[in-house]
């Protein structure tokens, strides 16, 4: 994506949260993104980006969840819990609805 | 001075264990200043050499955004330790790995403890200790807090460290083409202020500064004439996002554990992962439909430990004091001569009574304190707090602040010191804003009598349903709260690290149980004690009518006359005698004494037979008796803990009392006694929990939240208990 394309979507995806939009609108705004909460329980993923506020991206950032992480999803169903670098951490599912994911090429 | 070795980590890499292993009982327990997270201090030696430790709070790094963070940060830039003891846990390399880069960066002296490596022995996770020795340059520790191996050795290396004198040359990591760049022109504007180079290297110093620490820019801030490093650094760390197209701390951290994962590779074997026990166990402690059985069985047999198993001790200090401590105070006036004194009143019926009061709750305290730390420990906590955060969210407060609320139902003080481990302030003033509702054991004694007098085939129910409306109505306030003065910026992220379960480790669960009873008996102690001696007072003090000091009718009383003075506003709530208010009044003492208020009040001789001492080696023997019958009835319990029975509430009141206070309420009430009585427990259970209760508000919270808070649990329980008696009289119930 486009950096000036992607920082409107984020700011958009960001607004829609904020404004309390209903789930599917959030879910259409997010179109054609892999999310963490997507990812099918058992696989391996690369962390692409956080789309959230600082809150989100630093605590995700100091538990070692930053892009080009690879996270082993045990479950995604629910509240996830995944494993990153040994830590193992259950995510929100507003939270993991933010974390855009990709296939890990293994 | 002695040096100052501060120990350092990630929450749960066993810090405090290992810290408690160090420092043996030399121990002191204070606050942060300016903050309420505690702050412990200990101290030991090697080879004669006294070293102070001090326990920072346990954070996954040092950018300073949580109030725990922004301790650590604040202590290790502020004091710059003589060195820094950095537990990490070896079956987690990564996340350590990851604070010890910081620690490293800070340029601090700094020896590594490699924490449960037992634990990382069994799985099969092999270390190469040297190896990493030299990549950090720093030594490594191999220890087990637990049991205590490598605690001496640990010890020695610290002292090692602090003896070698150099101050440790600060790790450099490459964060870059686009961060060097800045990070450069950054580090030279520093030369001219020689007053920053205290604080740390200037390298790390412009890091925080660029990831927007709060701690550090404060700090440098403080130095004259360092406004234009400031805005260097704040416009670096724009321009730097706007270059990468994303947050720079994100690119930071991105860096670093690029760095840790190389070092990981290097110096761990192949590492065997399946699945853990833990994970399968947390497949259904966390799951959608799962999780919440689970956690309510849990959370019924903490209540059930803490309410059944302590009841006896709970009576056996009760009667104690109540006789022959009493007795023995009464014969000492007796001996000099002032038996019959205002002097004797004050300490029987003020003092002793009042450390009565306080002592009665620190066996169920201990119970519940004692259950939650093993709770804790084993690693449930986080679970539960996975399992209540969707529901909880939903009236504004994060999973988490389902442990105070917890400890609510115990006593509210405690509940609200355990706001603390909240993130955020925000979350923290809105549980303890909350917790006050729930129905602390305290409120328990009022609704058992009341219920026994409008109520008596149901008191179960009636009991029953006063703690779900308490909740109810903490739901409601929370819901109206969270969308209007506390209305969130941005939803608080619920991101948790699930820690590995394992069994309780007796010490630390001693530890904290002992720490938090003791912050019981010093806050609520003091207060509760003080406010009964208040009391004591206005009820001796004549105001008109006859009567001398400590000789007057309670109605003439200044006690009496406040009371008069109240009642009139509580006449539409069906309660408008001046009893009731009195009784209601000292209820801001302590919920209990509510009920031998109106005992008292409504001038019913205590029908428990006057006891006759054959001596004092008689009581001792008495004391000594009802303790092992108090131990036996506890065992008695613990096999009815899993069984559903309701607690036998007990019954103490006597007949009399019961027809007065009948008689009573039909009186304010013209005949809708039940329906008043049932007010009367709704205004128990929403107004203000307790003198100290609101005294461990303002210390946490301060003075203008706490009158928000008294001011509204009055209006909210004036209001309900309004709700209850119109509308009953409306529908034409009681």
């Amino acid at each position: 994506m486009h950096p000036r394309r992607e920082h409107r979507h984020r700011e958009r995806l960001r607004g829609a949260r904020r404004h309390g939009f209903a789930r599917h609108e959030r879910r259409r705004l997010r179109e054609g993104m892999l999310t963490l909460d997507m990812v099918p329980s058992g696989r391996r993923a690369r962390v692409v980006r956080v789309h959230g506020g600082r809150r989100l991206v630093h605590r995700l950032a100091t538990l070692g969840l930053v892009p080009g992480s690879v996270v082993t999803v045990t479950r995604s169903r629910g509240p996830a819990i995944v494993l990153v670098r040994g830590t193992r951490m259950v995510v929100g599912r507003g939270a993991a609805m933010a974390i855009e994911m990709e296939e890990a090429d293994e | 001075m002695s040096p100052i070795i501060a120990i350092a980590g990630c929450p749960n890499a066993g810090k405090t264990t290992l810290f408690n292993r160090m420092t043996g009982a030399k121990q002191k327990v204070g606050n942060w200043p300016g903050q309420t997270v505690d702050r412990h201090e200990g101290a030991f030696s090697v080879h004669g050499q006294t070293f102070q430790a001090v326990d920072l709070p346990g954070t996954y790094g040092l950018v300073a955004v949580s109030a725990e963070e922004a301790i650590a940060t604040g202590f290790l830039c502020q004091e710059r330790p003589a060195a820094v003891v950095t537990v990490i846990d070896a079956t987690n390399l990564s996340a350590g790995l990851h604070f010890v880069a910081q620690i490293a960066e800070a340029g601090l002296r700094q020896v590594v403890a490699l924490n449960m490596s037992d634990v990382a022995e069994r799985r099969g996770i092999t270390i190469d200790t040297e190896t990493l020795e030299d990549a950090i340059g720093v030594k490594v520790i191999r220890t087990v807090a637990r049991r205590g191996d490598g605690v001496e050795e640990l010890q020695a290396a610290i002292a090692d460290a602090v003896g070698g004198g150099l101050p440790a040359a600060p790790l450099v990591l490459d964060y870059g083409p686009v961060v060097e760049r800045h990070l450069g022109g950054l580090v030279e504007t520093t030369v001219a202020h020689p007053e920053i180079h205290r604080l740390g290297p200037p390298r790390w110093i412009m890091l925080q500064l660029l990831a927007g620490d709060e701690q550090v820019t404060r700090a440098v801030e403080d130095i004259p004439g360092s406004a234009k490093v400031l805005t260097a650094a704040q416009q670096a760390r724009e321009t730097v996002a706007a270059e990468l197209g994303f947050d720079i701390e994100t690119a930071l951290a991105e860096r670093r554990l690029d760095w840790v994962t190389g070092l990981v590779d290097r110096v761990s074997g192949p590492c065997h992962a399946g699945p853990t026990v833990s994970d399968r166990l947390d497949m259904v402690l966390t799951h959608q439909a799962w999780g919440l059985p689970v956690f309510l069985a849990v959370m019924w047999v903490t209540l059930r430990v803490t309410a059944d198993v302590t009841a006896p001790f709970l009576d056996w200090i009760d009667s104690t004091i109540s006789g022959p401590v009493s007795r023995w105070a009464e014969a000492l006036f007796q001996a000099i001569s002032l038996d019959g004194t205002w002097a004797e009143g004050l300490v029987v019926d003020g003092i002793i009574a009042g450390v009565g009061g306080v002592l009665a709750f620190v066996p169920v305290l201990f119970g519940l304190y004692f259950m939650l730390a093993m709770l804790e420990d084993s690693g449930y906590m986080a679970r539960a707090a996975s399992v209540m955060d969707r529901g909880m969210r939903a009236v504004g407060i994060p999973g988490k602040a389902f442990l105070p609320m917890m400890v609510g139902f115990g006593c509210t003080v405690p509940a609200i010191y355990a706001t603390r481990t909240l993130d955020s302030s925000r979350d923290r003033l809105l549980t303890g804003l909350l917790t006050p509702f729930m129905s602390c054991g305290a409120r328990l004694p009022v609704y058992v009598l009341l219920a026994e007098v409008f109520y008596a085939g149901q008191r179960s129910t009636v009991v029953f349903s006063m703690y779900l409306l308490g909740i109810a109505v903490a739901a409601l306030i929370g819901l109206i709260l969270s969308r209007t003065v506390l209305r969130e910026s941005e939803p608080a992220p619920f991101v948790m690290v699930l820690p590995e379960f394992r069994l309780p480790n007796a010490r630390t669960v001693w530890a904290l149980t002992r720490q938090r009873t003791w912050t019981f008996i010093k806050g609520a102690g003091t207060i509760i004690l003080a406010a009964s001696i208040v009391v004591w007072f206005l009820l001796a003090i004549p105001s008109g009518g006859g009567g001398g000091f400590a000789d007057t009718p309670v109605e003439d009383s200044a006690f009496g006359g406040i009371s008069k003075v109240i009642a009139p506003a509580l006449k539409p709530l069906g309660f408008g005698e001046w009893e009731q208010s009195g009784a209601l009044l000292t209820g801001f003492v302590a919920k209990e004494v509510v009920v031998s208020t109106m005992a008292q009040l409504y001038a019913v001789e205590d029908t428990a037979e006057e006891e006759t001492s054959d001596g004092f080696g008689d009581d001792l023997r008495e004391i000594g008796t009802s303790f092992v019958g108090a131990a036996a009835d506890t065992l008695r319990a613990i096999p009815r803990v899993v069984g559903l029975n309701y607690v036998d509430l007990e019954d103490d009141s006597s007949s009399h009392l019961q027809s007065t206070i009948r008689s009573s309420f039909d009186k304010s009430s013209h005949g809708h006694g039940a329906l008043a009585g049932m007010a009367f427990l709704v205004f128990v259970l929403l107004y203000t929990p307790c003198m100290a209760a609101v005294a461990a508000f303002r210390q946490e919270f301060g003075a203008r939240w706490m009158w928000v808070s008294v001011i509204g649990q009055s209006v909210v329980a004036w209001t309900g208990a309004l709700l209850v008696y119109q509308g009953g009289l409306l529908l034409g119930v009681g």
